[in-house]
């Protein structure tokens, strides 16, 4: 067969044989117009069959809801995969539930103001920290002046209120006062003896020594920074301006940052607690918050781990931290010690500044920009980056001991100012030699 | 149906007139049907079963009519859908196995020529039914719904000239397809 023409084609299309339509066809058709044909709507059931099956609105809303169920529960799941990745998420949840747990029992306990440094924090959220800390830290005097004040904004954020909360209150604010009156000795104490040590600074510094008599002046037990032999109470000591010194301020950095109790671990036994004797108020309680969250990590992952390994690895992690913040101070303290550079790994500028352990006022207003503390943290800064590039003029090195002595003789020598001075005056003896080369 | 007619149909149909709607399928099922067998190659149940659904549509979307075309061609656009989902859905059209068309005898044996002639419109409808849409639509409309050409036009919204090409090319894809199957 060839193909057909277009007139075969239509032939073929148009010869088709149309059978008459079944009889009752009109019937059927017309039993099926609908009674409201403006609408549209039909009467029987036979439209249905051929009707696509309608989606209910309730299915609608089941779907969206369903929807929200699944979206909610995955972003719980990954809230709390975050808190169990990380510790101090962990801790942070665990002393919310133990301060509602101790408000309901003993209101003061829940009454400390827990560091956010305590926690196990990464490199760079450590560092942002201890910067805060050290520009926000206050004298001791201040700190515990503070901690005693019943309407202290800290005081009334962390405590919840309880049916005892005001004679609890009270308590707290007895034995914070009893501590401040000895407080005070000691700062007085502190206070003469660094105006001595001041004037002996002074006259060492007054033609640069060479680093051999550096070296024994920074011998000298005034500004030590090692671990102390043996700690004595201002009243068993004449004299108390070193360990005493050395204690207040680690404990005024330890209720920062936990490196405390790390300190006091590493001292012999033969310097117990005379610590406890001393009744400075603001350690005791750094004590019995870490007990308080110890007690709460402990809680918050009971259902998720069987013994408190968790709970111990955060606190390894403060403890880690307390070492790892000494750790770059004292490498570089005695690298300079010894009259040579420090290592470049070991200069970490966060721990360096949290080595010095400022205890400087800060500034009285936001207004005022040049506060000690922020004059301080400059001078530090200059001084790692001097650190870090192994390399400074005579110039730069006049200028930043020129300003770091007025520091000093503006605070009356605060230990960690003249800490700062004899650094750059190594630093200065070492580009001296370099230079001599 | 002549226009003044179909006007006059049409605004009884809004009123809700039931007779006018009658009216309606007396006038127009017949050709309904004659272009549903010829769509369904000569089926003629189920062309009555289409054209009952085709019916039931056309109530439905009786409130959307907007009058582009006569009511005519807008009910074979309906039958020729409605076809389409058809065949489509093989329940509908089940085509008899090769034992079952065995089983079948032949009333008239000497009808040779009758079933060659079946077979050449079966393969032309399979060839029209397997062209591409507007022409399937075009071709199937002007011979098997009885359309004029204009008529097609507008219901398709293009040119009469539009409609004179697509009928040409569906021709000449007929004549090849025809053409291919017997060689």
């Amino acid at each position: 067969m060839t193909q057909p023409t277009d007139r075969e084609v239509k032939s073929l299309l148009t010869e088709v044989e149309i059978p008459e339509p079944p009889a009752d066809l009109a019937a059927r058709i017309k039993s099926e117009i609908p009674a409201d044909l403006s609408s549209g709507r039909f009467e029987g059931t036979d439209l249905e069959v051929f009707d696509a099956p309608r989606r209910s609105p309730s299915r609608g809303w089941l779907i969206a809801a369903s929807l929200v169920v699944a979206v909610g529960g995955g972003l719980i799941a990954l809230r709390q995969m975050d808190q169990f990745q990380t510790p101090a998420g962990a801790l942070e949840s665990g002393v919310v539930a133990s301060e509602a747990a101790a408000s309901d029992a003993v209101a003061p306990e829940s009454v400390q103001y827990r560091s956010p440094v305590d926690q196990s924090l990464d490199d760079a959220e450590l560092e942002t920290v201890l910067v805060e800390e050290i520009q926000l830290n206050e004298p001791l005097e201040t700190r515990s002046s503070m901690e005693a004040k019943p309407d202290d904004s800290r005081l009334q954020e962390k405590s919840t209120p309880g049916p005892d909360v005001t004679s609890a209150d009270k308590v707290v604010v007895d034995e914070v006062t009893a501590g401040q009156a000895e407080l005070d000795e000691v700062s007085a104490d502190r206070d003469r003896s660094d105006r001595t040590r001041v004037d002996q600074k002074t006259v060492a510094s007054q033609d640069l020594p060479s680093p051999a008599t550096r070296k024994v002046e920074r011998s000298e037990p005034a500004p030590s920074r090692g671990p102390q032999p043996k700690l004595e109470t201002p009243s068993e000591q004449p004299q108390p301006e070193a360990p005493g010194e050395q204690q207040t301020r680690a404990r005024q950095r330890a209720d920062s940052t936990g490196a405390f109790e790390k300190r006091q671990a590493a001292q012999p036994p033969q310097a117990p607690a005379t610590v406890e004797s001393t009744a400075v108020a603001a350690p005791a309680p750094v004590r019995e918050s870490a007990r308080l969250e110890d007690g709460a990590a402990d809680r918050s992952f009971a259902g998720a781990r069987a013994g408190s390994a968790l709970a111990g690895s955060a606190l390894a992690d403060s403890a880690l931290a307390g070492s790892v913040l000494a750790g770059s101070y004292q490498q570089v303290r005695s690298a300079l010690s010894e009259g040579r550079w420090p290592a470049p790994e070991a200069i970490r500028r966060a721990e360096i500044v949290l080595g010095f352990g400022f205890g400087g006022p800060e500034a009285e207003s936001k207004q005022e920009s040049a506060s000690p503390a922020d004059r301080f943290t400059i001078l530090v800064d200059e001084l790692v980056e001097i650190l870090e590039r192994r390399q400074a003029t005579e110039s730069e090195l006049e200028h930043l001991l020129r300003r770091s002595r007025a520091l000093a003789t503006e605070l009356d020598g605060q230990p960690a100012v003249e800490e700062l001075v004899v650094w750059i005056e190594q630093i200065g003896a070492l580009v001296e030699s370099a230079e001599e080369r | 149906m002549e226009p003044t007619n179909e006007r006059h149909l049409l605004e009884a149909l809004a009123s809700g007139d039931r007779r006018a709607a009658e009216r309606l399928v007396d006038e127009t099922y017949r050709q309904v049907f004659a272009s549903l067998v010829r769509l369904t190659g000569g089926d003629t149940e189920a062309a009555a079963d289409l054209t009952q659904e085709t019916y039931r549509k056309a109530w439905k979307s009786l409130p959307s009519f907007r009058r582009r075309s006569q009511l005519t061609t807008w009910l074979y656009r309906i039958a020729y859908n409605t076809f389409l989902n058809s065949i489509r859905r093989p329940v509908l059209l089940q085509p008899i196995d090769e034992q079952q068309a065995v089983a079948i005898e032949d009333p008239d044996p000497d009808q040779a020529a009758k079933l060659q002639q079946r077979d050449v419109a079966e393969r032309l409808r399979r060839a029209v039914i397997g062209l591409p849409e507007p022409l399937r639509f075009t071709i199937s409309a002007r011979f098997w719904g009885e359309l004029a050409v204009e008529e097609i036009a507008r219901q398709e919204q293009v040119t009469g000239a539009a409609i004179r090409k697509r009928l040409k090319l569906a021709t000449s894809r007929l004549r090849e397809a025809l053409g291919e199957d017997a060689i």
